[in-house]
């Protein structure tokens, strides 16, 4: 289990590394490019939509950050096993090693985002929460549904040629259908397309903390259960399908 | 102690045919079977190959096996299988050892990475101890003898030298059980001599040589017994000269 772990880490840095070889700026391209985003949208959004610059910023700056780390874990995981292909039928690595590295990559270039962003965000004196060890607490069981996303993503793709398609066109319709660019009000909670919508928990459980709301005992509760079973269901799948799986390459 | 004992293996291979490939139509025909009662696009079904069948020997150490036959009679196969790729359809496998192998000559490697940095990565990735590290890396660097293009990326090696670097990487971490799938005619024909050399020393440090080739010339050079192969049916077993007569 160790071992895997360390196998996955050294996949993502080797991965990051080889991606930014020839840059200067290396990884921090991810946190300009979603600064330009941020700086770009934030004011014009605002007016849009009616909201005052200084509670709309910080709601859009964080949620375009845990939005870009889902999408690009889920976006990724369609073509993982194909690339990785040779290591899991030649060197017989465990598929879901390549799951963790996307996992570790992309918690690597969000964890630096949010830093750059919230660094902004105090600068421009947008009034945020303390950063505080309960966000990692409300983060880690995100993480472990993103990975069992991750996981069902690459399993599916790899049987089903058309998936990739498929996933992409959801994922663009999710983040419409999201509260990321738009804030949600009390009247519309209630609305299907929110309240059965996992992305907006995966996105605003995070968030929330992050602007200055309590820290909920209740959400721990029930998001650490809900997380832990999906890592669960992650290895339980890819076991099953372990044997077939390699045919599938 | 290394053993591969092989019981009466077959493998079936799932083919799938284009219609099964598809998520849309399978979804458009469960659909249409529970509203119309017939598929609106009939699957093309997954067609079932036997890729080997009825495959038995025994390997212990020492043994240098190679396994000949046509194009598409199940050697590659055969090696996947004991790399534990595969698991068999039915049958008994034992493979006992660690199994090191060379069967794709761009498995793990980066072309936009130098020579070395992919070294280092393979070394990583591949659970070997720490503290062996740097004596691996510098054996690998000697005997793909590349000069100063070990610290060049990849992508500009020839076919010739990007075959010697793998092949000193594949070779440098001691294995109980090495498979190869037609390495021994890469490179020139100085780096051929030399990476036969390497291999009869592998061969002897290593327990158990498995080695597919077209080449019955270097199979009955290298190997003290042969399999024949044919459509994934084991035509024969037993030792080189008699199976190659």
């Amino acid at each position: 289990m160790l071992s895997n772990l360390a196998t996955a880490y050294h996949f993502a840095v080797f991965e990051i590394h080889a991606r930014f070889k020839r840059s200067v700026l290396g990884t921090l391209w991810y946190a300009l490019s979603t600064l330009a985003i941020i700086l770009g949208l934030g004011p014009l959004y605002a007016s849009i939509f009616g909201h005052s610059l200084d509670e709309y910023f910080g709601y859009l700056a964080f949620g375009l950050v845990f939005w870009n780390f889902f999408q690009g874990v889920i976006s990724e995981s369609t073509a993982v096993y194909q690339s990785n292909q040779t290591y899991i039928k030649d060197m017989v690595i465990h598929p879901i090693v390549f799951n963790v590295a996307l996992i570790i990559k992309h918690s690597f270039i969000w964890f630096q985002n949010l830093v750059v962003v919230y660094g902004l965000l105090l600068l421009l004196g947008f009034g945020l929460a303390e950063p505080s060890l309960w966000f990692f607490v409300y983060m880690a069981p995100v993480i472990m549904v993103v990975f069992f996303g991750s996981v069902a993503s690459s399993l599916i793709s790899l049987r089903f040629r058309d998936f990739a398609n498929i996933i992409n066109l959801v994922v663009q319709i999710f983040f419409f259908l999201t509260p990321i660019l738009w804030k949600t009000r009390p009247d519309i909670l209630g609305l299907s397309v929110i309240k059965y919508n996992p992305v907006f928990y995966l996105v605003s459980l995070p968030r929330n903390l992050l602007l200055g709301e309590a820290v909920n005992l209740w959400v721990i509760a029930i998001s650490w259960p809900v997380g832990l079973g999906c890592v669960w269901a992650s290895f339980w799948v890819v076991r099953k399908y372990r044997k077939e799986l390699v045919f599938w390459l | 102690m290394a053993l591969i004992q092989l019981r009466d293996i077959c493998l079936d291979f799932p083919v799938y045919g284009f219609r099964t490939d598809s998520l849309k139509l399978a979804v458009l025909n469960k659909i249409s079977t529970w509203t119309t009662r017939r598929p609106w696009f009939p699957s093309d079904g997954i067609k079932i190959v036997r890729a080997l069948q009825n495959i038995s020997f025994e390997l212990n150490d020492g043994d240098r096996l190679g396994v000949v036959g046509s194009n598409g009679s199940g050697k590659t196969t055969l090696l996947y299988m004991l790399n534990r790729s595969f698991v068999p359809s039915s049958g008994s496998l034992i493979v006992d050892g660690s199994v090191g192998s060379m069967l794709n000559l761009n498995c793990g490697i980066d072309p936009n990475m130098t020579g070395r940095e992919n070294i280092r990565f393979r070394l990583k990735i591949s659970r070997i101890t720490r503290k062996h590290w740097a004596a691996i890396e510098e054996d690998v660097v000697e005997f793909a003898d590349l000069g100063h293009f070990i610290d060049m990326p990849l992508r500009i090696y020839s076919s010739g030298m990007m075959a010697r670097l793998l092949f000193a990487m594949a070779t440098a971490i001691r294995r109980d059980i090495l498979l190869m799938d037609e390495w021994l005619s890469v490179g020139d024909a100085d780096f051929s001599r030399k990476a036969s050399a390497r291999i009869d020393g592998y061969a002897k440090e290593s327990s158990i040589l498995v080695l597919a080739s077209h080449d019955t010339g270097m199979v009955s050079r290298v190997c003290n017994k042969c399999l024949r192969l044919d459509q994934g049916n084991q035509i024969m077993f037993g030792e080189t000269e008699d199976v190659l007569r």
